[in-house]
C-alpha cells in the first residue's frame, strides 16, 4: 500500500521522531555545545536533569582551569534539580590528557551515572573509547564544547543549548520563572533532529516542551520525566 | 672545620688526619700549624643531617624503630631496638655483623655496640675495643666498668669534675653510695652524673622517637640478589600485599594509608605511598592502586635487596554482609570508593573534590570543593533562597547601575560585556557572620544578593555588598559576580 503521501527526501530526516525519546539520557557519548559560561550554566542544568532520578554519582571533569574560568558546580544548586550533594564528584587534574582518563575510569567504574568532561581537545579515538565505555557501563558522557571542533567526533548526538527568556513568574511580572532552555539536536546517530524550547519544573524535576507539541503533536501539553 | 664563636675549629676528621693527631674541636689554626698543608672544607651540618636520615629509613630494614642518637655530639649516630627481631636474622651477633658488612659495603665505616639499654650500646658502639662489642643480656654493669665516664655522655665540665676525684671508670663510679655521688656533685652536674649512670644500668626508662612512627601491621622482604626490574618488584609488592591483608583481616581492619619501601642496595630508600578514602583490605584493589599510582615512581637506583610494605594508617573494618534482596546500595559505594582511590592515586587527593558542607550562611563557606576522601556526612544548612549551578569563586567584580539606590541593578558590565536586566528578584540579604569574623583579612559587609536575568535568558546571581543608606565610614557598595543559574 502507498504511503498517503511522501516527503521530499533532505526532510524525511526532520520527520522522524523528536521527541521525549530524544531527550532521555542514552548510554554513550554525546557532545554539548555550548556559547559561554552562561550557555554552560543552561547546559548543566540540562544535563543534570536527565539524570536526576538516578542514584549514582554526578561527575564533573575538567582541567583546574577550566573551572577557575567558568565556575565551578555548586551542591546547593544541583540540589534545586532534585540531586543530593553527595552525589557530587568533581575532578580537576591538571591536564586535558588526564581528564580523558579521569572520564574513563569514572564510565568504567559504574559509580557514575554522567560523566561530563570539559575537554576541547579530544581525538576521534579518544572519543570513541569515551563512547565504548559509556555503553558498557550504561551511562551518559558528555563532552562540554565552547569552541568550533577541528577533530571529528564519535559521539552518539550534538546537542547546542542556549539560555532562553524564562517562563512568566505565576505571581511576580518582574522576577523570572522556570527556567527555560533552546536545545538543537543537530546530529544524531539514530536520525532525529530538531530543536526545542524547553522548560524546566523545579518542583516537579520534569521538563516540558514550550513552542510545540510532544509526540509530533498527538498530545497537547505533553511532559516527560527527566 | 666549622666556624663558631671560638673561631674555626676542626669539626670532622678523616683517618689520615687522625694519624697525625689531629683532634676533634681542635682550633683550626693550630691544626694547620701542627699540618702545613692542610686540606680543609667547611661543615655541612644540614647535608650530615640529611644523609643520616637517609641511612636511618635504610636501617629500618633491621629493625622497624630506628632513631637518630640524641647525644649531645651532634649527628652520627643510629639507635636501633632490635628487641624481638635478632633471631630473624640468626642472632644478636649475627645481626650486627651483618649490618657492619653492608654498611661497609656502603662506604659507612660505623661501630656496633649491642646492650640492653641504649645508654650502655651508646658507650660500647664508642669507647668499646673493637668495631662491633656486645653485651649479652643483663651484663651491662661489667661490660661498662673500664670504659671511661665520658662514655656516658656527660658534659665536658662533669667529666672534668669526675677526673679531678679520680673517677675515670664507671666502674668507680657504680661503685660508690648514691647519696654520696650526690651531695659531691650538688650544682647542675650531679643529676645529670646519676641519671646518665641510671640509664646505661637500666634503672631509668630513656624514651626515644623514632625516625618514622613504627607500625604495627608491616611486611617484609629480602633478597639474596638486588633486582632492578620493575616488573619483579612488582610481583614482590603483590606477594607482601597478600601478606599483609592476613593480618589487617585477622584483626579486622582496613589500610587508609599504605606505605611500600624498598631499600637499595646503595644504601638509600624510595618509597611510594597510597591512600584510600574509605578503609580497605582487598588484595586486588590495594595492588591496582599502587599501578596506577606507579611502580616506575620507584628509583630503583643499582637494584633494592628488601622490600617493605607498612600499613600508614588503619581503621576498623568489619565484614559486611552483602544483602540477598534488590537492595545494591554496598556494592555500589564499594565501587565509589574504590573509583575515588583509583582517581586519588594518579591524580593527588586535591584534585577529587565533592561539596564539604558547612554551617554558615555565606555560600562561600557554606560549601566548599574538598577531597573526596576526606568528605564528612553533615547535613547541610537549610539554604533559603535560590542557590546557583556554578559559582564563581572568589566572586568577579562587575560594573552596575541600578534605578534605584537600594535596588537591583538595571544593566551591569560583566567580562567586558553590557547586559540589561529584563527581569530581577531580591533581595536575599546575608549579613555578615560578626561571630566569625576574628582574624579575617577584611570585615565583611552586608550582602544583597539579586537573581537577575538579561535579554537573552542568561541567569546571573549578583550581589551588592555594603548598603547606601548606613553611617558606616565604609567605602561606597560595590557590585559583584556570583554564580549562573541553569
Amino acid at each position: 500500500m502507498p504511503e498517503p503521501f511522501s516527503l521530499p527526501k533532505e526532510c524525511a530526516a526532520l520527520s522522524r521522531r523528536f521527541d521525549a525519546a530524544a531527550f532521555a539520557p542514552v548510554a554513550g557519548l554525546e557532545d554539548l555545545c555550548v556559547e559561554d559560561a552562561v550557555g554552560l550554566a543552561a547546559g548543566l542544568g540540562f544535563l543534570a536533569a536527565r539524570v536526576r532520578s538516578e542514584p549514582r554519582l554526578v561527575a564533573f571533569v575538567a582541567p583546574r582551569f577550566w573551572f577557575a574560568e567558568r565556575g565551578r558546580p555548586y551542591a546547593y544548586g544541583l540540589r534545586a534539580l532534585g540531586i543530593a550533594a553527595p552525589r557530587l564528584l568533581v575532578v580537576a587534574p591538571r591536564t586535558e590528557t588526564e581528564a580523558l582518563w579521569a572520564m574513563e575510569e569514572i564510565l568504567r567504574s559504574g559509580a557514575a551515572a554522567l560523566a561530563m568532561g570539559g575537554v576541547e581537545t579530544a581525538s576521534l579515538v579518544a572519543t570513541r573509547r569515551l563512547d565504548l565505555i559509556a555503553r558498557g557501563a550504561g551511562a551518559a558522557a558528555v563532552l562540554v564544547r565552547t569552541k568550533p571542533q577541528n577533530s571529528l567526533s564519535a559521539a552518539r548526538r550534538r546537542w547546542r543549548l542556549t539560555p532562553a527568556p524564562s517562563a512568566p513568574h505565576p505571581f511576580d511580572a518582574k522576577a523570572s520563572g522556570a527556567s527555560r532552555w533552546r536545545a538543537i539536536l543537530d546530529r544524531s546517530r539514530d536520525g532525529a533532529h530538531g530543536e526545542a524550547l524547553l522548560e524546566y519544573d523545579d518542583e516537579t524535576f520534569r521538563l516540558h516542551l514550550v513552542d510545540r507539541l510532544a509526540n509530533n503533536g498527538l498530545a497537547r501539553g505533553a511532559s516527560f520525566a527527566a | 672545620m666549622e666556624r663558631t664563636s671560638e673561631g674555626l675549629i676542626l669539626h670532622a676528621l678523616n683517618p689520615a688526619a687522625r694519624a697525625l693527631g689531629l683532634k676533634l674541636r681542635q682550633s683550626h689554626a693550630d691544626a694547620c700549624a701542627i699540618v702545613p698543608g692542610l686540606i680543609s672544607a667547611p661543615a655541612e651540618r644540614l647535608e650530615d643531617a640529611k644523609a643520616l636520615r637517609r641511612l636511618a629509613g635504610w636501617m629500618e630494614r633491621y629493625s622497624p624503630f630506628v632513631s637518630l642518637d640524641p647525644g649531645p655530639d651532634g649527628l652520627e649516630g643510629l639507635v636501633l631496638d632490635l628487641t624481638g627481631g635478632q633471631h630473624l636474622f640468626g642472632g644478636e651477633t649475627a645481626m650486627a655483623r651483618a649490618m657492619l658488612t653492608s654498611l661497609k659495603g656502603l662506604g659507612v665505616p660505623a661501630r656496633i655496640g649491642v646492650a640492653d639499654t641504649p645508654g650502655a650500646a651508646w658507650a660500647l658502639a664508642r669507647y668499646g675495643e673493637a668495631p662491633l662489642t656486645l653485651a649479652p643480656e643483663g651484663e651491662a654493669r661489667q661490660a661498662l666498668a673500664d670504659l671511661p665516664v665520658a662514655a656516658l655522655r656527660l658534659d665536658a665540665s662533669a667529666i672534668q669534675l669526675l677526673n679531678r676525684f679520680g673517677l675515670r671508670r664507671i666502674g668507680a663510679l657504680t661503685g660508690l653510695p648514691r647519696a654520696a655521688l650526690a651531695r659531691r656533685f650538688q650544682d647542675a652536674g650531679a643529676f645529670d652524673v646519676l641519671q646518665r649512670l641510671d640509664q646505661a644500668l637500666g634503672h631509668l626508662p630513656e624514651p626515644l622517637s623514632p625516625v618514622t612512627a613504627p607500625s604495627v601491621y608491616r611486611t617484609h622482604r629480602g633478597f639474596a640478589d638486588p633486582m632492578t626490574s620493575l616488573d619483579a618488584v612488582a610481583a614482590e609488592a603483590s606477594a607482601l600485599i597478600d601478606r599483609l591483608v592476613l593480618c589487617l583481616e585477622g584483626d579486622a581492619v582496613g589500610a587508609r594509608r599504605l606505605e611500600l619501601t624498598g631499600f637499595r642496595v646503595d644504601g638509600r630508600t624510595t618509597s611510594l605511598e597510597v591512600r584510600l578514602s574509605a578503609a580497605s583490605r582487598r588484595a586486588a584493589h590495594l595492588l591496582r592502586l599502587f599501578k596506577d599510582k606507579g611502580f616506575e615512581r620507584l628509583d630503583l637506583g643499582f637494584g633494592i635487596d628488601a622490600l617493605a610494605l607498612c600499613a600508614r594508617a588503619t581503621e576498623p573494618l568489619h565484614a559486611r554482609q552483602t544483602s540477598t534482596l534488590a537492595d545494591a546500595d554496598p556494592a555500589r559505594s564499594s565501587a565509589r570508593d574504590a573509583l575515588v582511590d583509583r582517581l586519588s592515586a594518579r591524580l593527588g587527593e586535591e584534585a577529587v573534590l565533592t561539596a564539604h558542607l558547612a554551617q554558615s550562611w555565606l555560600p562561600e563557606t557554606a560549601e566548599t570543593l574538598g577531597p573526596y576522601a576526606s568528605r564528612s556526612e553533615a547535613s547541610p544548612h537549610p539554604a533559603v533562597g535560590p542557590r546557583p549551578l556554578l559559582m564563581f569563586n572568589p566572586p568577579e567584580p562587575i560594573e552596575a547601575v541600578a534605578e534605584l539606590p537600594d535596588g537591583a541593578p538595571a544593566r551591569f558590565i560583566w567580562r567586558r560585556a553590557a547586559r540589561r536586566v529584563l527581569r530581577a528578584s531580591g533581595p536575599e540579604r546575608l549579613g555578615p557572620e560578626w561571630w566569625k569574623e576574628r582574624g579575617a583579612r577584611r570585615p565583611q559587609r552586608t550582602r544583597d544578593y539579586y537573581r537577575v536575568e538579561d535579554e537573552h535568558g542568561g541567569r546571573y546571581w549578583v550581589f551588592r555588598e555594603g548598603l547606601y543608606d548606613s553611617d558606616e565610614v565604609d567605602p561606597p557598595p560595590s557590585w559583584w559576580m556570583h554564580g549562573l543559574f541553569a
